[in-house]
């Protein structure tokens, strides 16, 4: 690649996020009424969510199941401080983050010595775990019935209680995630996870810690994680166990591979084409399960490296035709 | 430089290095010959601590090092150049070479960007494909990249795995000056492991040889060439 088109890949990279960003800070506007800002709500959360997962799946070649299990800590830290202590809610936020991140440090000294499929049953079984512990500590949790009038957020008395400033202070919070997400891409660590993926013995023998660089990644989407899991708990009010199940795992994966894992676009555009397509297919009712699945096979099939890898594809082929 | 004495190493109890021995004297190139499965690569992974040793002292510059984790071993002024290369696919040239930037890296006038700059003599091939991804490298380069990588660290002895294994008889003779270059411009000393003994013997200063796990013999290039029994078991005459 000459520097004249690396630049040039540069500009039109530029246009495509301030156009991205331009219709993000539009779309209010656009959708009026609250069901649709809504489904933008929880666009927001799972992007989040999703890019901070490919920094372990993407970025270091790890395949967790039980990233579920840290978002739905999050959720619960939160609103329990929330609701129970009258604590703010970036208080919350912020023991959201703290106790996420140290429970991912803490999955991560197994995951050390474990690699591959025993690895992803690990974590498969941790999340798990997570789940009926919240179901069974009634006394914090309520167990099943689940928490519910969790206050919309509010900061230095400033109220996101309608759904058009929620949606803004989302924004924001997904904005930072994707900026940090992009910046640990190409800092130290980040072409130390890209390192690990790609060979773990050429890593080890450059020189890079693997152990801590490991412990690292599942640190840093864990405290993803649960911010998230505090901004869904507070926007959606009501939580419960079976929300945070098996199931929300695999969209969780699927959000990141059909998007392009390692991409930092593509877990973006993953997470809000599927939240969105079950909506965008109601017209075919009960037909729809059918229809998502058959979604996820063709772009499995077609489109190895996700939505983003389509992407670039066309763009080069743009530019080779002319 | 580097000593390994009575090593014994393996996987899994099932012992590959038995009672291994062997010196390397500092700015010399020394090569292991051997055929498939002598345990070459076993004592390589061994030494840059891929591989924890049953037994046995490997010390270097006096020090103990067997055991010690590979990144304290880069440290210290050992890169390993692995079997396979196992470059980075999906990251650039470049940032193939920033990862294995160390305290070392950055001590050194000029840091990595001197360090860069004489890669890109070294191989030219490199600077052309700076921006481009590890795995649109043909195996040449690849080769090329994994040496680059392990000059990064600034080592004192570099592990070289079978350097010349897949590549085409020009590229190699390619490689092997390269080696002769670094090793005049660095001063850098190299144990080299290799199947193809005629290529090792001409650029090595001291060459062993080594059967299951031992070694067997042990030599300049002319006393080994000289062996009657070495030439016909092992270089093919």
């Amino acid at each position: 690649m000459t520097t004249q088109s690396a630049s040039r890949n540069i500009v039109w990279r530029a246009i495509g996020i301030v156009v991205l960003l331009a219709l993000a800070i539009a779309l209010p506007f656009v959708l009026k009424s609250n069901y649709y800002l809504g489904i933008a709500h929880q666009a927001l959360i799972f992007i989040i969510l999703a890019s901070g997962y490919d920094v372990l799946l993407g970025f270091t070649g790890l395949l967790s199941f039980g990233h579920i299990g840290l978002f739905a800590i999050g959720a619960y830290t939160s609103a329990i401080m929330v609701t129970s202590t009258g604590a703010p809610f970036m208080v919350g936020i912020m023991a959201a983050a703290v106790l996420t991140g140290l429970i991912g440090f803490l999955i991560s000294i197994p995951a050390l010595r474990i690699k591959g499929h025993s690895l992803t049953l690990l974590t498969l079984a941790l999340g798990e775990v997570i789940r009926l512990v919240i179901r069974s500590m009634e006394w914090l949790t309520s167990g099943s019935h689940g928490i519910s009038n969790i206050p919309r957020p509010e900061i230095l008395g400033f109220s996101f209680r309608q759904a058009v400033p929620l949606y803004y202070l989302l924004l924001a919070f997904a904005v930072l995630t994707i900026l940090f997400v992009w910046r640990l891409r190409s800092s130290r660590f980040g072409r130390a996870f890209n390192a690990i993926r790609d060979s773990e013995i050429g890593a080890d023998v450059s020189g890079v810690n693997i152990s801590a660089m490991k412990m690292l990644a599942f640190a840093i989407s864990a405290v993803l994680a649960g911010i998230a899991g505090g901004l869904y708990a507070h926007t959606v009010r009501f939580i419960s166990p079976e929300f945070f199940s098996l199931g929300l795992t695999i969209i969780l994966l699927a959000m990141v591979l059909i998007g392009g894992r390692g991409t930092i676009i593509g877990p973006v555009i993953g997470a809000a084409l599927l939240i969105t397509l079950p909506e965008a297919l109601r017209f075919v009712k009960e037909y729809y399960l059918l229809a998502f699945g058959v979604a996820i096979w063709m772009c499995v099939l077609l489109l190895p490296d996700g939505l983003a890898g389509l992407g670039k594809r066309l763009f080069k082929r743009a530019r080779t035709s002319t | 430089m580097l000593k390994i004495d009575r090593l014994y190493a393996g996987y899994n109890d099932v012992p590959v290095l038995r009672d291994l021995s062997l010196e390397v004297k500092p700015e010399q190139i020394v090569a292991v010959l051997g055929a498939n499965g002598a345990g070459k690569t076993t004592l390589m992974n061994t030494l840059s601590g891929l591989l924890k040793p049953a037994s046995g002292v490997v010390t270097f510059e006096g020090q103990p090092i067997q055991g010690l984790q590979p990144e304290k071993i880069v440290s210290l002024g050992i890169s390993h150049v692995p079997q396979g290369r196992r470059i980075f696919p999906g990251l650039t040239v470049q940032e193939n070479l920033l990862v294995a930037r160390t305290a070392e890296t950055k001590k050194r006038p000029g840091g990595f960007n001197a360090i860069l700059q004489e890669v890109h003599e070294l191989f030219p091939r490199l600077k052309e494909r700076e921006t481009q991804l590890g795995w649109s490298l043909s195996g040449g380069e690849q080769q090329m990249l994994a040496v680059s990588r392990a000059l990064v660290a600034r080592p004192k002895l570099i592990l070289l795995d079978e350097p010349s294994l897949g590549l085409a008889p020009l590229i190699f003779e390619a490689m092997f000056s390269a080696i002769l270059e670094i090793k005049r411009r660095e001063k850098t000393t190299f144990l080299v492991v290799e199947q193809n003994a005629e290529q090792a013997m001409r650029i090595a200063d001291y060459v062993y040889v080594m059967e299951l796990g031992q070694i067997v013999a042990q030599g300049t290039p002319d006393e080994i060439s000289r062996d009657p029994a070495i030439e016909k078991a092992y270089l093919g005459a």
